[in-house]
């Protein structure tokens, strides 16, 4: 295996690598605002139920 | 190491990292349908040119004549809209205007416009699209906040395209 081939393989395990580390930072940000969400309706329901 | 080997690994590392790229970019896009989308955060993107995104209003299309007298404007298309916005009533393609039928693209992200944000209504309506966000409040809250709105019928954009902009 030449050394070239190494690289290049190396170099797509690290983008790859970087990519999974940004998405995976994005997709705890959106399970907080996911959670911040829900709950959000949760108050809000039963702040109707009470006025009812 | 003999060098079929090495490149067996290497691909190897390779798919998995692929693997879980995609499943993750999956959950990415089923937690986006899960935030609604405020009204503020809705103006900044639709005043970004930059930015394609398609309104779909789910409400009825116009007032229905026996309601008239005490239906409000906000409640009907027709009264009231997000400029752009394409009437996809009840997100039933039968009520669909006769002008709007070609505009809707089920490919492009999209926010969906009910009277108060209805989980119910975007429930039903997000399986028509593949990346949906509910309008926190809906119209109400666009309302609320003084953001432009345009009144009358439909009508398509000349350039063609998905509408939604200011």
């Amino acid at each position: 295996m030449s050394m070239i081939e190494r690289f290049i393989f190396w170099t797509a395990i690290l983008i790859l690598l970087i990519a999974v580390i940004g998405v995976k930072n994005d997709l705890d940000n959106l399970e907080k605002k996911a959670k911040e969400a829900s709950s959000y309706v949760v108050s809000t329901d039963e702040d109707g139920g009470d006025e009812e | 190491m003999s060098p079929k080997v090495e490149r067996i690994i290497y691909i190897s590392i390779i798919a998995v990292l692929s693997i879980v790229l995609f499943s993750f970019g999956k959950k990415e896009v089923e937690l986006q349908k899960q935030i609604p989308i405020t009204a503020e955060e809705l103006y900044k993107k639709l005043s970004n040119p930059k930015v394609t995104i398609q309104i779909i209003d789910v409400r009825p299309y116009e007032i229905p004549e026996e309601e008239e007298d005490e239906a409000e404007e906000i409640d009907y298309f027709t009264g009231a809209h997000i400029p752009g916005s394409i009437p996809f009533p009840d997100c039933d393609e039968s009520k669909i205007p006769e002008e709007a039928k070609d505009q809707i693209n089920p490919y492009l992200p999209t926010v969906i416009v009910s009277r108060d944000g209805d989980p119910e209504i975007f429930k039903k309506c997000s399986e028509k699209f593949s990346m949906a966000q509910n309008l926190a409040g809906g119209i109400y809250a666009w309302d609320d906040e003084g953001y432009p709105e345009d009144e009358g019928e439909y009508e398509p954009p000349k350039a063609g395209g998905g509408g939604g902009c200011l």
